[in-house]
């Protein structure tokens, strides 16, 4: 089908106007307002849009500007004749529609429209209402805004008419049918009953409800098992504890049996053990008295003989005795002796050395008297140089106070006088009358010719009448300063003799030096009385009284020891007291070596006395030692002798002794040899294992006993549940359980199997479907997208078609609704352009496909690429028409063009 | 003395046909053994026989319910003759055992006082026979429980005119109870050797354990079970019976078998040799139903091959049968191997690709190692698409 001309009249802005289409490419250019898309309306509800409808679609056709009804011719080409299609949009019965061809067709009225709706592929038939029309030719007439759905939807609305075509060219093999549909959505449905969508049993089927049956019939078949299981048990239980039963009641009298008689034999054994034990005792006793006799014999015999040895040693130790007692007391006399020669040389060495202390006091107090007249001596000399220093203290404070540095002061400031009275004469100016006509004036006192006078401060000169001169001497303030300290230097200086009370600085001078010559003489005196030590002295003095003092005292205390010694016989003089002291020192020293001689004898004589006595105690110790021994032994052997007896009954008694003792082992031996017969260490082992036994069977017995009770409780029936019984039934239960459960799995496997099947079918015939399609699409995008470009189209799920785009190196394909707007507009014209080129097949090869300023959203880079795309769907046989505001972007197509003007009325 | 009396085994009572899903219809399988009773009860009167020889097996378990103990308790004190019993594999002695309960022997004293339970191996002298009992005191026992009969003619002295008569339960040379899907202990073996009893000496040697009628010696016959409890176990195989017997002493007994079942136990065995088979199988099958009446059941053999239509319509038939019948136990082997035209209209639907495809394959796998899933896919793809 090929648009070929197009008459719009009372359209809208449009009056009459009239568009003649280039069969492959067409370009209508024009402003926003200029009518482009009324055009591409007026098309669109000329082919589809019942002439007789009234409404709002038709009341937006009719023209504000022009009367009339609005009017649509349209020629196109279709069935391989050309066709004049004509209608009116009255609005109701106003409404015509007339459709004829050139092969002499000629329609109108509803059978026009029916005509026309075969010749569009329009199936659904001419639209009434603006839904219905919308879906008209939806993927052929891009409308504004619109170029950037995913056109995929409209391959999914137009599914059957492309496999119809696609089946005509060969190029898809089938597709479902709605029994196909019906079929595989009832599988799917019970699919969805047994499983997740993830193929897991679905919780509350039919499979997963048999599994727990059979999960729950394997458990009651546990527990029945369990149950029948106890009961078997118990059985093997009371038949092994009867079993146990009757081996013990085999065993046991036997084992008691015997163990009576082996207890006889231990109580026997015990019996003579008794008597073993007694005749040993007594067997032990007699060796005992036997052993004490001949023991009590010989003890007797060599005491006796003990006692003779001891006499005799004790005879030359008495002897002995004797000796030393003598020695002991010689050694007293002599010590004594000793003793009284001693004291008498002691007296007189006290005497001796009485005197010499007296000699020694004697010189003492006449040495100390003499340096105590030498100190009181020196005293008075001292006070003699101190009066001296005295005076001459008293003639230095009588002279005016002029130092050294006093004087120097005075004259240095006697210097400062002199030297500003120097200045202010410097300063001063002299005036002298050399030679004068007229009088002359100073400070109103003239002056004679040839006067000279200084002036030292501003003064006036008056010569005669008429001339008068100031003269400042120094200039000015430097005279008066020069002046003020000659009068300050002045005062000072007069101010410091005055103070000093001397007229002049020669007068100080000479105070001066008198004031040094007193001063030396007062330096040279106490140099005097410090050689004298004149501070120590009047310690010194008192020292030395105080020593002469105790010299004497010390002296009448030892005169007053020696009796008969007069005051009158001491020597009074220095040199007769050191004489008397020598001779008396001399006779003491002789004394205290008589003295020392007699000491050591006397203590020799005392040692050899005590050696003597020490002996002496020591022999008589000894001796006493033996004496008692000796009685010791003479009691012992008495004492033997009157228990013993005397020798002849001590030997009777030692007979019957040894006799008494043999009859004691005679009755040991036989008992002990009864005892051995009977064996009691094997009886008593027979007793214990006896014994053993008879416990273990008892305690078999016992656990038996109760191992019975048990059993017979647990096998007491009430005859409410047979679990025999139980236990088949459980069995059946779960065979039946798990039958039921099997045939279930086997028929979701099936079910599994079948919808696996649907599902992998389904798309495979889908892609058969999709493959051709996206093929073209894939040959749409090539130039735009790349060479690799890969188109899918999946139209499994008619309600959400989806296409994928995927290029080299692209991590996944991209998928329509990710693509950028212009991408989205440039796809989605390629989409429909391979839609169109199948579905053309239908129309002769042909079918119009209209852009209305359908790629919004392309730069001209983009807009130059969608152009190759549309160039080359025109080549495949398709008619381009392209309705732009910027028609200069599509020069590249190449199209015819037309141009509307906004202002013009068409 | 000739005597006549019942001879009787394996009634088994209250046994639990634990694989009968429905519980009404395992109930009624259930009280059909105590209705048999009233049989046994009416023959004895009518009869009027001696005593009754019970030989093993009075109960399914050795620990029945109350309400089976009282019911056979007061059905065998109806018989109002000795009724001798030894305990058999299923409710042997021994400790705890049914025997012993006080509320059986409260019960049987006061309904079946006619009733004597030997469970010691030693002679029963009564006025119309000797008996020489064989209990079983465990549910297997190795030795021969017969044992001790063999020498006790040796050193026992007998009445000289009372017929011998041994009581025994188990085995006899191949011959016995074997499992059967509801007998969990059956295959406890105790086997008795009858060439080692003294012949000359026994007069009837009365067996219980094998569920038919059957005689194997000169004197030993199995009195099976009077009500059929299980399907039959190959020809020859005659449960449902009691034994009416007469014995006098050295004399060769007379043996008359009496049919006493109610419930029949049928099987049938069809091979499918195509979709053809099926109608014929069906026809067959309807009318053989008709003829064993509703108390009937079956046991079904299923092999050979259906198409899928014909297989679902099995499924179906095989669900109204087993709702009609007491019981069905079905052995179903039969593949299912759709048909060339069921394979072409699954394969061939030009209008319907996906359809084709998905069968297409399901075909391919049905010979291969999924064919089960596959062919139950299969069905359920027929199903769907109607």
């Amino acid at each position: 089908m090929r648009l070929r001309t197009l008459t719009v009249r009372n359209y809208r802005l449009h009056k009459d106007f009239t568009l003649e289409f280039d069969p492959a490419r067409h370009l209508i250019g024009g402003d926003n307002e200029s009518g482009k898309s009324t055009l591409a309306e007026a098309i669109h509800r000329a082919l589809f849009f019942r002439h007789r409808s009234a409404g709002e679609i038709q009341k937006a056709m009719i023209s504000d500007r022009h009367h009339g009804i609005p009017e649509v011719d349209l020629v196109f080409e279709a069935e391989g004749v050309v066709w004049t299609l004509e209608k009116k949009f009255g609005g109701g019965s106003k409404g015509t529609a007339r459709l004829s061809s050139d092969a002499g067709e000629n329609l109108s009225g509803d059978a026009a429209e029916e005509r026309l709706a075969k010749l569009t592929g329009n199936d659904e038939g001419v639209a009434t209402t603006s839904g219905p029309l919308a879906t008209r030719w939806a993927h052929l007439w891009v409308w504004q805004g619109r170029a950037g759905d995913d056109a995929s939807s409209h391959a999914a609305n137009h599914k059957d008419d492309l496999v119809r075509r696609l089946q005509e060219q060969g190029l898809a093999a089938v597709m479902q049918s709605a029994t196909d549909e019906r079929v595989r959505e009832s599988v799917r449905t019970t699919f969805l009953e047994m499983f997740t969508p993830t193929g897991t049993v679905k919780a509350g089927s039919r499979l997963c409800r048999a599994k727990n049956d059979l999960t729950e019939a394997e458990a009651d078949l546990s527990q029945s098992r369990a149950v029948a299981e106890r009961l078997e048990t118990a059985v093997a239980d009371q038949r092994d504890a009867e079993a146990v039963l009757e081996q013990s009641r085999d065993l046991l009298p036997p084992a008691r049996n015997e163990l009576a008689a082996v207890q006889a034999g231990l109580t026997r054994a015990k019996d003579l053990f008794a008597e073993v034990n007694l005749h040993e005792k007594e067997h032990t006793a007699a060796a005992a008295e036997h052993a004490r006799r001949v023991a009590a014999a010989a003890a007797i015999h060599r005491l006796h003989a003990e006692a003779a040895a001891a006499r005799k040693a004790l005879a030359p130790e008495e002897e002995r005795v004797t000796l030393l007692t003598d020695r002991a007391e010689a050694a007293n006399a002599a010590a004594e002796a000793a003793e009284r020669s001693k004291r008498s040389t002691e007296d007189a060495l006290r005497e001796a050395r009485h005197l010499r202390d007296l000699a020694a006091a004697c010189l003492s107090e006449i040495e100390k008297g003499v340096e105590l007249a030498a100190l009181r001596k020196k005293t008075e000399d001292v006070v003699a140089i101190g009066r001296s220093r005295r005076e001459q203290e008293s003639a230095l404070s009588a002279l005016p106070a002029i130092t050294p540095a006093v004087l120097e002061k005075l004259r240095k400031s006697e210097v400062r006088h002199h030297q500003t009275k120097n200045r202010l004469e410097t300063i001063a100016a002299g005036i002298e009358i050399i030679e004068a006509g007229e009088s002359v004036l100073l400070d109103g006192e003239s002056l004679a010719l040839g006067e000279s006078r200084i002036i030292t401060e501003s003064a006036e000169i008056i010569v005669g009448s008429a001339t008068r001169l100031r003269i400042r001497p120094g200039g000015g303030t430097s005279l008066e300063d020069a002046r003020r300290e000659l009068a300050t230097a002045s005062q000072e200086l007069s101010e410091m003799l005055d103070d000093l009370g001397i007229p002049d600085l020669e007068k100080a001078a000479e105070i001066s030096i008198r004031r040094q010559n007193i001063s030396q003489q007062i330096s040279e005196i106490e140099s005097r009385l410090s050689a004298y030590g004149a501070r120590e002295l009047p310690d010194q003095l008192a020292a030395a009284e105080s020593a002469a003092h105790q010299a004497k005292t010390d002296l009448q205390n030892r005169r007053a020891k020696i009796s008969g010694f007069h005051p009158g016989d001491l020597p009074s003089v220095l040199e007769e007291a050191r004489a008397f002291l020598k001779t008396a020192e001399a006779d003491l020293e002789r004394r205290q070596g008589e003295e020392t001689t007699l000491s050591q004898q006397a203590d020799a004589a005392r040692v050899a006395q005590r050696s003597a006595a020490s002996a002496l105690v020591k022999q008589q110790t000894a001796i006493n030692q033996e004496r008692q021994k000796l009685r010791d032994l003479e009691i012992t052997a008495s004492t033997h002798e009157s228990t013993a007896g005397d020798a002849s009954a001590r030997q009777q008694a030692i007979t019957e002794a040894s006799a008494a003792q043999a009859a004691a082992k005679a009755r040991l031996d036989l008992a002990t040899t009864a005892l051995a017969d009977l064996r009691p260490e094997e009886l008593s082992r027979s007793e214990a294992r006896l014994n053993r036994i008879i416990e273990q069977e008892q305690m078999k017995q016992g656990d038996a006993e109760k191992r019975l009770a048990v059993a017979a409780s647990i096998l007491a029936q009430d005859g409410t549940r047979d679990p025999a019984a139980d236990l088949l039934t459980a069995i059946a239960r779960r065979e039946a359980r798990a039958e039921e459960h099997a045939r279930e799995n086997r028929r979701a496997e099936a079910i599994k199997l079948l919808h696996g099947l649907f599902e992998k079918s389904q798309a495979e015939i889908g892609a058969s479907l999709t493959a051709p399609i996206a093929e073209r699409v894939s040959r749409y995008l090539k130039p735009v997208m790349g060479h690799h470009v890969e188109v899918g189209i999946d139209l499994s799920d008619p309600q959400s078609p989806s296409l994928s785009i995927t290029r080299p190196g692209d991590p996944a394909p991209y998928r329509f609704s990710q693509l950028s707007g212009g991408a989205k507009e440039q796809v989605a014209a390629a989409v429909r352009l391979a839609m169109a080129e199948i579905l053309a097949s239908g129309h002769d090869g042909c079918l119009p496909i209209l852009f209305d300023d359908a790629f919004a959203n392309a730069d001209p880079a983009r807009a130059q690429s969608l152009q190759i795309m549309l160039d080359q769907a025109a080549n495949e046989g398709l008619q381009i028409i392209v309705l732009s505001c910027t028609p200069a972007h599509y020069h590249g197509l190449g199209a015819k063009e037309t141009r509307l003007l906004p202002s013009r009325a068409y | 003395m000739a005597t006549t009396f019942l001879h009787t085994a394996d009634w088994q009572l209250g046994k639990p046909y634990a694989r009968v899903g429905d519980a009404s219809k395992r109930a009624r399988l259930q009280n059909e053994r105590f209705q048999c009773l009233k049989r046994l009860c009416d023959l004895v009167r009518s009869r009027e026989l001696d005593f009754v020889t019970l030989a093993g097996d009075l109960f399914d378990s050795p620990s029945p319910l109350n309400a089976s103990v009282a019911t056979a308790l007061e059905a065998i004190g109806s018989m109002q003759v000795p009724v001798f019993v030894i305990p058999g594999n299923h409710d042997h002695g021994g400790p705890g055992s049914l025997w012993e309960q006080s509320f059986f022997l409260k019960q049987k004293e006061k309904l079946a006082p006619n009733l004597q339970v030997l469970l010691s191996p030693e002679p029963v002298i009564f006025e119309k026979a000797v008996l020489f009992p064989a209990p079983l005191m465990r549910r297997q026992d190795l030795a021969d429980p017969t044992r001790w009969i063999r020498g006790v003619f040796e050193e026992g002295v007998f009445p000289e005119g009372l017929p011998r008569i041994v009581l025994a339960h188990g085995s006899v040379q191949g011959f016995g109870a074997v499992n059967d899907d509801d007998d969990e202990f059956g295959g406890a073996s105790n086997q008795i050797d009858l060439s080692r009893l003294p012949e000359d000496e026994i007069d009837f040697i009365a067996l219980g354990d094998w569920h038919g009628t059957k005689k194997v010696g000169p004197k030993a016959w199995y009195a099976g079970t009077p009500e059929i409890d299980r399907f039959p176990r190959g020809d020859g195989n005659d449960p449902g019976n009691v034994l009416v017997v007469t014995c006098d002493r050295a004399a060769t007994p007379i043996v008359e078998t009496i049919r006493t079942t109610a419930f029949r136990w049928n099987e049938f065995s069809q091979h499918f040799s195509g979709d053809d088979s099926y109608e014929l199988f069906s026809e067959l099958l309807n009318e053989k139903i008709g003829a064993w009446g509703q108390d009937s059941l079956l046991q079904l053999r299923l092999t050979g091959s259906l198409g899928i239509e014909k297989s679902r319509r099995l499924q179906e038939d095989l669900a109204g049968l087993e709702a009609r019948l007491l019981r069905v136990k079905l052995y179903d082997q039969h593949g299912i191997a759709p048909t060339e035209a069921e394979i072409a209209a699954l394969e061939s639907r030009p209008d319907d690709p996906l359809i084709s495809e998905v069968s297409r394959q399901l075909i391919a796998m049905a010979s291969g190692e999924e064919a089960e899933v596959a062919r139950i896919a299969l069905l359920e793809l027929h199903s769907a698409i109607g």
